[in-house]
């Protein structure tokens, strides 16, 4: 049952988190106990917790072989909405972020399955669009959580146990991915889709039905992101989530999950954003570097990443060519 | 009408933009009848398939299943009611499971979960009963075609369908797997279900068919009782009588082609493990067949002599002179042009139109002042699409919506727009029907007339005995022998292709 252990397999499955690990050695040995510590780490954690989130949803989405370049519109959108309705209190506030994020994920979602316009375009479009929309609800500025929401703070800023509320929501929705990834139905139909997306229409999948599923589920997960994030902050920020479309989509093809769809691992998507937060955390710590090197050094893993993944695909094709 | 019919189709039509793809078609399957469809591609087979399994929406007439009358609008719907489909080309999902391809949309689920265990242990049940013990966990797509094929059927099997459609399900299928599959469906048959089976190899249809349905051009040409029909009239039923007497034609042998020059020549080729010491001539106008088993080192040596495999130890000679750094682009110069054999991914761009898959290769030639020349463009297609009879709308329609005779001659013209001197064919009637066949067949023995040197690489041992003036067999990665005119027969063949130590016949 159990397959045998080699090393090459281990290596090639568990990349992501092997470069993890050495990025953190790495971070151990430039600064010591400022990085072990269980304050540092948890901070470290936190601060990804959000765009994580989102990468999640966009994993579920590439290995559908589709595109979700709106997330970091639908987190903008959503933190203003939570903001512009906590003068109602902390219930109207979430709800109607959640809401929000309901509606713009299932516009994807509409687009993509019903419409059948190439994901990328149209979650450009609604990108483009989203992000209208949150510079619009206050007029480009920010806009303070009110008074009357005083248990909005919570979501971004609450402990359970010491731990983080965003940590925990973060790891919750990982852990339930991946129980959906690789145990349910609608899990295995995301891999089929991707995998060839003709086939499972023969095969009886209900593609547009999945499809619409995944972009609500995505929407929901980004939505959620800024909303902690508006929490976080105190205030609706119409910049949030800028640059979400594309680090998520570099967290998730670091995690191992092929662009093209069909293959990859929620757990390494989780990798891919922890990677981010060490690099994020490092040059923090180091204090007089700045902070653009984290663009130039994550864009960099990200090739490194790619280059790898294409070296063992054509090293699998040669074997089973022979 | 008759009680126990599972099937009931009553004058259904089905119109595409511009063409009439079924025109009140009518036909009955009953509880454990096997029955055959059968037409050339192009007849409406593939529309009704796609109706029965509810992929197409059809709009007139009416369909009865199982006693009612049903409208599917989706794959999903018609799986519900008892239809499984096993399709022409295998619909897997290349980075899953075997185990998981053979369940995947209807896992069994236990305490919330799919329930692995049973997933392995149903997959390797289902294979075991097709006579096929592997390793269910790896992915699908480290199998052979045949093993996916037999694959794709323990899918459709694992299913409680009362009507199988099997599209072309044999065709990778060897002697033996075709056998197994045959046991599967006189078990079906036994237990009353019904199954409709397409196959282009007429001998498994006598063999495993109650009755035949033919179609022809989208229009019902007739339902027979097997018994009832032989071979010729069904092949004539289906094409027409101008076409199976091209197919049943020997063709004459030429010999003119003896005292041209030689035009390509191949000597002493090695390529690790595929090819050792490969040596072949080919003169002008001539034809000369490539015959062997899968594995033999056809495709390899083809792709040399193109050019688009360099890597070789031996000499490829065109007109007597060495080629040095071989690349495809010179070997198009030099007049040499390959039809690859799966023309899906090597061969034609589907999205593109005709006029554009027609011209691509040659659009250097139509530039003026560095812009296509539409109108003179539009009369090279103009022309061979005359010239060789391809059937389509119109130059703008997309190779994607033609049928498989039809794209391959799609090919065949753009090369031929080229004004090649030696075309090197790879199974050019590969998943092509009869009167398609006959065409192509017939469009290659004009062109060696006209001086064009052939390399016919086919599986098809009548189609190579027909069409070639000499064929070399290879085995094992060299030519173990040449045979030339009247020695020309498919006994002759066959006993050369297998040699005398293996008994395996046929191509594949």
């Amino acid at each position: 049952m159990k397959k045998k252990w080699s090393g090459k397999n281990f290596f090639a499955k568990n990349g992501s988190w092997i470069a993890l690990l050495l990025l953190a050695l790495i971070s151990t040995i430039l600064n010591g106990k400022n990085f072990l510590s269980v304050s540092n780490l948890l901070n470290l954690v936190r601060q990804v917790s959000m765009l994580g989130l989102a990468a999640i949803g966009v994993n579920f989405i590439i290995i559908a072989g589709c595109k979700d370049l709106s997330v970091g519109g639908i987190a903008a959108v959503c933190s203003m909405m939570a903001a512009f309705l906590s003068p109602y209190g902390t219930a109207a506030a979430v709800a109607g972020g959640i809401l929000t994020a309901l509606l713009l994920g299932a516009l994807n979602g509409f687009l993509v399955a019903v419409l059948k316009i190439l994901p990328f375009i149209a979650t450009l479009g609604t990108m483009i669009a989203y992000n209208g929309i949150a510079l619009l609800i206050h007029d480009g500025k920010s806009l303070a959580i009110s008074e009357n929401s005083a248990g909005f703070a919570f979501l971004g800023r609450g402990l359970i146990l010491n731990i983080p509320f965003p940590i925990l929501v973060f790891a919750a929705a990982a852990g339930t991915a991946v129980f959906v990834a690789e145990h349910t139905r609608y899990g295995r139909a995301v891999y089929a889709i991707g995998g060839n997306e003709e086939s499972a229409v023969m095969m009886g999948i209900q593609v547009a039905r999945t499809k619409m599923l995944l972009y609500i589920f995505s929407g929901l997960l980004a939505g959620f992101g800024g909303i902690m994030m508006a929490s976080r902050l105190n205030a609706g920020i119409p910049f949030t989530g800028t640059g979400w479309d594309m680090y998520t989509i570099a967290a998730v093809v670091m995690g191992g999950t092929l662009i093209r769809g069909g293959e990859g691992k929620i757990s390494g998507a989780a990798a891919g954003i922890l990677i981010w937060g060490v690099i994020q955390n490092m040059i923090n710590m180091m204090g007089d570097v700045s902070t653009y090197w984290q663009q130039i050094i994550m864009g960099f893993i990200l090739l490194s990443a790619v280059i790898i993944q294409n070296i063992a695909e054509r090293r699998r094709e040669v074997i089973s060519e022979g | 009408m008759a009680e126990h019919a599972v099937l009931r189709i009553r004058d259904v039509s089905k119109q595409f933009p511009g063409v009439k793809a079924l025109s009140h078609v009518s036909m009955e399957v009953e509880k454990g009848e096997v029955r055959a469809l059968m037409g050339e591609n192009g007849a409406g087979k593939s529309t009704l398939i796609k109706i029965l399994t509810g992929i197409y929406q059809f709009e007139e007439g009416e369909i009865e299943f199982d006693g009612k009358r049903v409208h599917p609008k989706s794959a999903i719907e018609m799986q519900r009611l008892g239809v499984s489909t096993i399709y022409q080309e295998i619909n897997l999902i290349p980075y899953l499971s075997v185990a998981e391809n053979i369940y995947i949309g209807k896992e069994p689920i236990k305490h919330g979960r799919i329930d692995w265990e049973q997933v392995k242990k149903g997959a390797e049940e289902a294979l075991r009963d097709l006579g096929i013990s592997i390793d269910v966990t790896q992915k699908i797509n480290q199998l052979s075609t045949a093993l996916q094929q037999m694959a794709a059927i323990a899918r459709a099997l694992q299913t409680d369908a009362k009507l199988f459609i099997m599209d072309e399900a044999t065709s990778s299928l060897d002697k033996r797997e075709t056998q197994r599959l045959f046991d599967v469906i006189r078990n079906l048959k036994e237990r009353g279900i019904a199954v409709i089976f397409v196959s282009h190899r007429m001998d498994e249809l006598f063999q495993i068919c109650d009755s035949v349905t033919i179609l022809k051009d989208g229009e019902l040409a007739g339902t027979y009782k097997m018994a009832e029909i032989n071979h010729h009239t069904l092949v004539s039923k289906m094409i027409g009588r101008d076409a199976a007497e091209i197919i049943g034609q020997r063709k004459q042998y030429r010999t003119d082609w003896e005292q041209k020059p030689v035009m390509c020549e191949v000597k002493n080729i090695r390529k690790k493990t595929r090819l050792n010491g490969v040596n072949l001539k080919i003169r002008q106008g001539e034809i000369v067949g490539l015959a062997g088993l899968l594995g033999s080192g056809r495709t390899e040596l083809a792709k040399i002599i193109f050019g688009e495999d360099t890597a070789y130890e031996g000499e490829v000679l065109i007109d007597g002179e060495k080629v040095h750094l071989p690349s495809v682009r010179k070997s198009i110069e030099r007049g040499i042009v390959y039809c690859p054999e799966d023309r899906k991914t090597e061969g034609v761009f589907l999205g593109m139109s005709v006029e554009d898959n027609l011209t691509i290769s040659v659009l250097r030639s139509l530039l003026r002042g560095g812009f296509v020349q539409t109108k003179k463009k539009k009369a090279i297609v103009e022309e061979y699409i005359q010239k060789i009879n391809i059937k389509t709308p119109s130059g703008s329609t997309a190779v994607r919506s033609l049928s498989g005779g039809n794209q391959q001659k799609v090919i065949l013209a753009r090369w031929l727009a080229g004004k090649p001197r030696l075309i090197i064919l790879d199974e050019p009637t590969r998943g092509i029907d009869v009167g398609a066949k006959a065409e192509i067949e017939k469009l290659i023995q004009q062109l060696a007339r006209e001086g064009i040197s052939v390399l016919y690489i086919s599986s098809e041992i009548e189609e190579l005995v027909r069409g070639c003036d000499r064929i070399a067999v290879l085995r094992e990665g060299s030519v173990f022998g040449e045979l030339f005119g009247e020695e020309i027969t498919s006994d002759n063949l066959l006993h050369m292709i297998a040699g005398e130590d293996t008994a395996k016949t046929g191509g594949e």
